[in-house]
């Protein structure tokens, strides 16, 4: 079966052969998908340029069996000017896509939040609003959205300045005085994550928290090697802020 | 390997791990050998055994070689101020044919958390050393042109700058001989984003 082309992200590419490449791609239509680029490392295929990750691109294949294969790859845009920690973000995000997304399943909504991301990960300086966000929305994709606008236990709707305790895939509760379970958050903070927009660094703090609990539940126990990654040049460039 | 009770099917399969051969050559190697060259395959298997068992990486800069210090480090001609970070050895004797003079530091690979290939991997903390002992006064990034060797173009650029050391990219663009009408757009976009003052 042939696919035509249409708009898609590299995620991975890896060597395979003499001259060709593994590619996982997330396309528009078809969600996660793997294909063989056949010769695409020969330099006279022009391929090798054009098959990075964080660029839109139209790509066509044939699908048979578990891998497509390549058939045509252009450009549907400049590539996303990714620097320092956006490059590391931007490895996050596709990690992240290649854990939780199973190949062949579309996900067409994801795909534009998956662009935006890409976009604001290039523009602004400071990437954990645009990377919790992501995050929320990929759980909602692949079926495990969160809960952040009721008390699980009293069905209320949750209050600005409370503390809950959110229980793993449960949700939140007003947080027991004493040793309380799940992550703590306050209420603003379950708010302002439903309207998708943190504004303080509270906020992030305890968004981030709460969200390192909900997507370790589906990554498993490998820890994530971009995590660390970033973590680690975050930490070079704080040793080098300081006076 | 498996191991076939046929010494010439079993010769043939050997041959096969080599790049860039597949079945047809390696069958057309091992005749070859057999019936014109059997004191040069000699030669060969010799030689193949000698530099498996006794080649290792420079403690310096992680180039292959059979001594403790290769011999990019310890000759006295090259310029200890300069370092070079590439990503394999095979770009260690391009940078060198490219007319460079100054030191190298292999990283062998590039960051790829995909991969799991971190800054572990790349022996970083070997580089912070060499960095630490203060010879080095400009660092050059000779890492790949992909996502992964920018991003350990950035990554290390990092390390340097926290050690007040000059980091520079090599510039990208047109090739030599290149006419920008058959350049791909991505190559094509950095040009025009490195573009200098033309004097």
């Amino acid at each position: 079966m042939r696919v035509e082309p249409h708009s898609c992200f590299v995620l991975h590419t890896r060597a395979y052969r003499e001259t060709s490449l593994l590619i996982e791609i997330f396309s528009q239509l078809h969600g996660r998908v793997g294909l063989v680029g056949r010769g695409s490392r020969r330099r006279q295929s022009g391929q090798a340029a054009l098959v990075q990750p964080f660029r839109r691109l139209s790509i066509a294949w044939s699908a048979r069996g578990e891998l497509g294969t390549l058939v045509s790859v252009d450009a549907e845009a400049a590539p996303v000017a990714l620097t320092g920690a956006g490059l590391m973000a931007g490895f996050y995000v596709n990690e992240l896509i290649m854990r939780l997304l199973h190949r062949d399943e579309a996900h067409t909504k994801l795909f534009d939040d998956y662009a935006e991301v890409m976009l604001q990960l290039a523009q602004v300086t400071s990437h954990e609003q645009a990377l919790r966000l992501f995050e929320i929305r990929l759980l909602e994709a692949v079926g495990y959205g969160l809960i952040l606008d009721h008390d699980i236990v009293t069905g209320t709707a949750v209050r600005p300045d409370e503390l809950y305790q959110y229980i793993s895939e449960q949700g939140p509760s007003l947080a027991a005085e004493h040793m309380p379970k799940g992550v703590c958050i306050h209420g603003s903070t379950l708010i302002e994550l439903a309207v998708q927009s943190l504004q303080s660094e509270q906020s992030l703090r305890e968004a981030k928290l709460l969200l390192r609990q909900e997507l370790g539940r589906h990554l498993g126990d490998r820890p994530l090697a971009s995590r660390s990654l970033y973590q680690a040049y975050l930490q070079q460039n704080r040793s080098l802020q300081k006076p | 390997m498996n191991q076939s009770n046929n010494l010439i099917e079993d010769l043939v399969d050997a041959l096969r791990c080599m790049p860039g051969i597949g079945k047809k050559s390696a069958r057309r190697i091992a005749y070859h050998l057999l019936e014109r060259d059997r004191e040069g395959a000699r030669h060969l298997a010799g030689r193949l055994t000698a530099a498996m068992d006794q080649i290792g990486h420079c403690q310096q800069c992680r180039m292959l070689t059979e001594k403790t210090i290769c011999d990019f480090c310890s000759q006295e001609r090259r310029d200890p101020t300069l370092l070079c970070v590439v990503e394999t050895p095979a770009d260690v004797y391009a940078m060198n044919e490219a007319g460079y003079k100054g030191r190298f530091f292999v990283l062998m690979g590039h960051l790829s958390p995909l991969d799991g290939i971190g800054p572990e991997e790349l022996g970083l903390d070997q580089l912070a050393t060499l960095l630490d002992s203060g010879e080095v006064e400009e660092v050059i990034l000779a890492t790949n042109l992909t996502v992964e060797g920018e991003t350990t173009a950035h990554f290390i650029s990092e390390m340097v700058r926290a050690r007040d050391i000059r980091t520079t990219r090599i510039a990208y663009g047109v090739p030599y001989g290149g006419e920008l009408e058959y350049i791909d757009s991505s190559t094509l976009t950095h040009a025009l984003n490195g573009r200098r003052d033309f004097t």
